[in-house]
């Protein structure tokens, strides 16, 4: 065998050095890629056929979703290639978008699009033929939502209240407080003591998603916050809270909570499934959850206390705030054909079908599932009371209160509108829970998160 | 006489150079060491996009301060590592890391050496506990993941269940004082199988009348152990403890599965860390280079481990 002379090992070792400083000046280079230049007159719907479109979702109902993609399919001749993210799917989509990842249609939650479009990483839908009749039926919330620096940056895929706030008239009437509903969080507080003191249940209250996945506690945070009027983030995100705030004494409340053994053990820990599965397994009293999940208590097949959940009226103060999902479209740079055929697809699943002129598959996902639309007429109709009216807990008293949650939520919208947001919101998410299990007091973790907003101000602007 | 010497005319015409050549098969005319080349180059290849690329872009990275939003890169030096080690938050993973490392290791070993011994005897079902103590390394590690949490979930855990069964309260395996120990336990049961196998090959080759030879001489269990079966299986498990060390102080998709790094950040070891930073805050330079610090203490604790057990296993020969 011939041997390896000096020169020839020196030769591969520079071959590979150049390997080694081209691949990140490549990727450098590819980093700053030029984005379609905003604006230009609105597009007319495109003909049937065209483009072949990526469409990638989370992992909810895939196959619902999958059957709505053939369907429009069929009608419109355009071939779509729906791909389910698993695990972490706003960081995932997030690197996916800056990747310039070809895909035309994504689901996000409406704190993302900010980063997401000042980036250059989606296109808007102020070329849509359908937008200014989009715009005037949305529920205004939702609308303003969506609405980014004063463009339309995508349509409605479902929106409803996170926290609305459930009760369990089981364990309320075990502890003879059936109907007597709590109008402020400090009310609903002295309750689940007294229903632990009455031996009603162990663990009255299930929080509001106290762990990190999906950002949960912080969506917490937030709500309670907001229900509580306690002023977080002002104009540009700026935050105006710090450790004389009234959020510290919040998070010691919730830190008691824990401490008296009020919450089920593990809370801090749990997995998405977990907050719906412990709710429906019985012995929890009240519970702030998505508003949809309503649907998941009220089956016998999924919920141990079907027929028992209702939701708690607002009286004076709101319980919970509004949640957004966007059907958005990424930019990768392409044409006004294939930003056509986007917009159809987009209009299919989060408008009125071009084809039909009807809410087909927001009608469905909110009969089927209970995920209520961004549009007055969906969440209004007489067919979705209908629907209710078959699972829903005496549905003419309780529906009155579904419609209420969703008729002027209250909104992040200060902290959402800002690119960092979601950063901030991981950041909380791991630093909200040391408050509740002592690791940390409740001022320095408020301090932290001032801190902490202040330090994205400086990279990211606003 | 004359002879006339006629031009012999050639019976083919003479062929260009090549095509004489192309007779002979391409591999026998190359040397040996290019053939070696040639057929580790599509692995080299791959290699090279999926290892040292990947690599060589993050120590580009640690160096540099990436825009999260337009991708704008500049080059701030040593900034990014100055970061990493004025940061609380990294001397916390680091921290959690050496004490997860420790945990997984110990008990790793443990319970692989106790399976080895235990199945270096002969008993009846012995072939089916071979087969089926595997099970859990071909496990995946989200599957693994899924199925501890039904064993360690307060609400509805098989442990809660039995806990309930005789009267005590549920216990929160994964709160933040014990998260990690539990943590480590999963993942030693999952890499136990593999330590036992390691050993287990090792345990075989023992002579047996060493052990007799052993009680002859009126050695208890525990000095048999010590002096006749340690020898034979310290560098397996050295070799094996690197193993599972090195796995562990990287480990991440257990974690993510079954805490997200919480409560808190009771189990946010350093991989978690450079997830949370690169991915969710991304913040690229500090993530690589928190992945970089790893890589060097890791690179440098194992050569050392490597080398401290070589040279006490040379010293043993010697002395033997």
């Amino acid at each position: 065998m011939s041997q390896l002379s000096r020169r020839r090992l020196l030769r591969a070792a520079g071959l590979t050095a150049l390997a080694f400083g081209a691949g990140p000046g490549l990727a450098a280079c590819a980093g700053s890629q030029v984005r379609t230049p905003r604006g230009g007159p609105p597009l007319s719907a495109p003909a049937t056929g065209g483009a072949s479109l990526n469409m990638r979702i989370w992992g909810a109902y895939p196959d619902f979703v999958g059957g709505a993609v053939k369907d429009f399919e069929r009608t419109y001749g355009t071939k779509v290639d729906l791909g389910v993210i698993a695990g972490d799917y706003p960081s995932l989509m997030t690197n996916l978008l800056r990747q310039n990842t070809p895909l035309d249609m994504v689901y996000s939650l409406w704190h993302m699009p900010q980063a997401y479009y000042e980036a250059g990483w989606i296109r808007d839908f102020e070329r849509f033929w359908a937008k200014e009749d989009a715009k005037r039926e949305m529920v205004p919330a939702v609308r303003e939502a969506l609405t980014v620096n004063g463009s339309l940056i995508g349509l409605p895929y479902f929106a409803f209240v996170n926290g609305a706030l459930f009760a369990n008239t089981d364990v309320l009437r075990k502890a003879n407080l059936e109907g007597d509903y709590p109008k402020t969080y400090d009310e609903l507080y002295a309750q689940v003591r007294l229903i632990k003191k009455r031996g009603a249940t162990d663990t009255p209250y299930l929080p509001s998603f106290w762990s990190a996945p999906w950002f949960g506690i912080t969506f917490g945070f937030l709500q309670e916050a907001l229900n509580r009027n306690i002023p977080l983030f002002g104009d540009g995100g700026l935050p105006v809270f710090d450790e004389q705030s009234a959020v510290v004494d919040m998070l010691r409340q919730w830190r008691d909570l824990y401490n008296e053994g009020l919450v089920p053990k593990g809370v801090l820990t749990f997995q998405e499934s977990d907050w719906t599965e412990t709710f429906a397994k019985g012995g929890v009293a009240y519970s702030p959850q998505l508003q949809y999940d309503l649907k998941t208590f009220a089956d016998p097949a999924t919920s141990q206390v079907a027929g028992k959940i209702v939701p708690v009226p607002q009286q004076g103060q709101h319980w919970g705030m509004l949640h957004v999902g966007a059907y958005l479209i990424g930019d990768h740079g392409q044409g006004d054909d294939v930003l056509a055929q986007s917009y159809r697809l987009a209009q299919h699943f989060g408008y009125r079908d071009q084809r039909t002129g009807e809410f087909d598959v927001p009608m469905a996902w909110a009969k089927n599932y209970y995920m209520t639309q961004g549009y007055t007429e969906v969440n209004n109709s007489p067919e979705l009371a209908e629907s209710v009216a078959k699972w829903l807990p005496d549905p003419e008293t309780n529906l009155p209160v579904l419609r209420d949650y969703l008729t002027n939520p209250q909104a992040a919208t200060s902290l959402f509108h800002t690119t960092w947001g979601p950063t901030w919101m991981n950041f909380a998410s791991h630093e909200l829970p040391k408050a509740v299990n002592g690791d940390e007091d409740a001022k320095t973790v408020v301090k932290n998160l001032r801190t902490k907003a202040e330090s994205l101000i400086d990279v990211y602007g606003h | 006489m004359s002879t006339v010497t006629e031009p012999i005319a050639p019976a083919r015409p003479p062929k260009a150079r090549g095509a004489a050549s192309a007779r002979i098969p391409f591999s026998s005319r190359l040397s040996p060491t290019r053939f070696g080349f040639l057929l580790v180059a599509p692995v080299l290849l791959l290699l090279l996009a999926i290892v040292v690329y990947p690599v060589a872009y993050s120590l580009y990275l640690s160096f540099v301060h990436t825009n999260p939003l337009t991708g704008r890169q500049d080059f701030v030096g040593l900034k990014n590592f100055q970061s990493v080690f004025t940061d609380p938050a990294f001397w916390h993973s680091a921290w959690l890391t050496i004490y997860y490392v420790a945990c997984v290791t110990v008990l790793a070993a443990a319970v692989s050496l106790g399976m080895a011994l235990l199945l270096r005897e002969r008993f009846i079902g012995r072939p089916v506990l071979m087969a089926v103590i595997v099970l859990p390394w071909s496990l995946s590690t989200y599957a693994a993941g899924v199925v501890w949490r039904y064993v360690f979930s307060p609400q509805y855990g098989l442990l809660a269940g039995i806990f309930e069964k005789l009267g005590l309260s549920p216990v929160d395996f994964l709160s933040q004082n014990t998260v990690l120990p539990s943590l480590a336990i999963v993942h030693a049961w999952q890499f136990a199988p593999l330590g036992a196998y390691f050993l287990l090959a090792s345990l075989q080759v023992i002579p047996e009348d060493l052990y007799k030879l052993g009680k002859v001489d009126g050695m208890g269990i525990l000095r048999r152990f010590t002096s006749i079966t340690m020898p034979y299986v310290r560098l397996p498990l050295t070799i094996f403890l690197v193993l599972v060390g090195g796995q562990a102080a990287t480990a991440f998709d257990l974690i993510y599965f079954l805490t997200s790094g919480g409560p808190g950040g009771a189990s946010q070891t350093l991989t978690y860390d450079i997830y949370q930073q690169t991915f969710q805050d991304q913040s690229f330079g500090t993530g690589a280079a928190t992945s970089w610090v790893l890589l060097v203490v890791l690179t440098a604790v194992t050569a050392g481990y490597y080398a401290m057990a070589m040279s006490s296993s040379r010293r043993e020969k010697k002395v033997s």
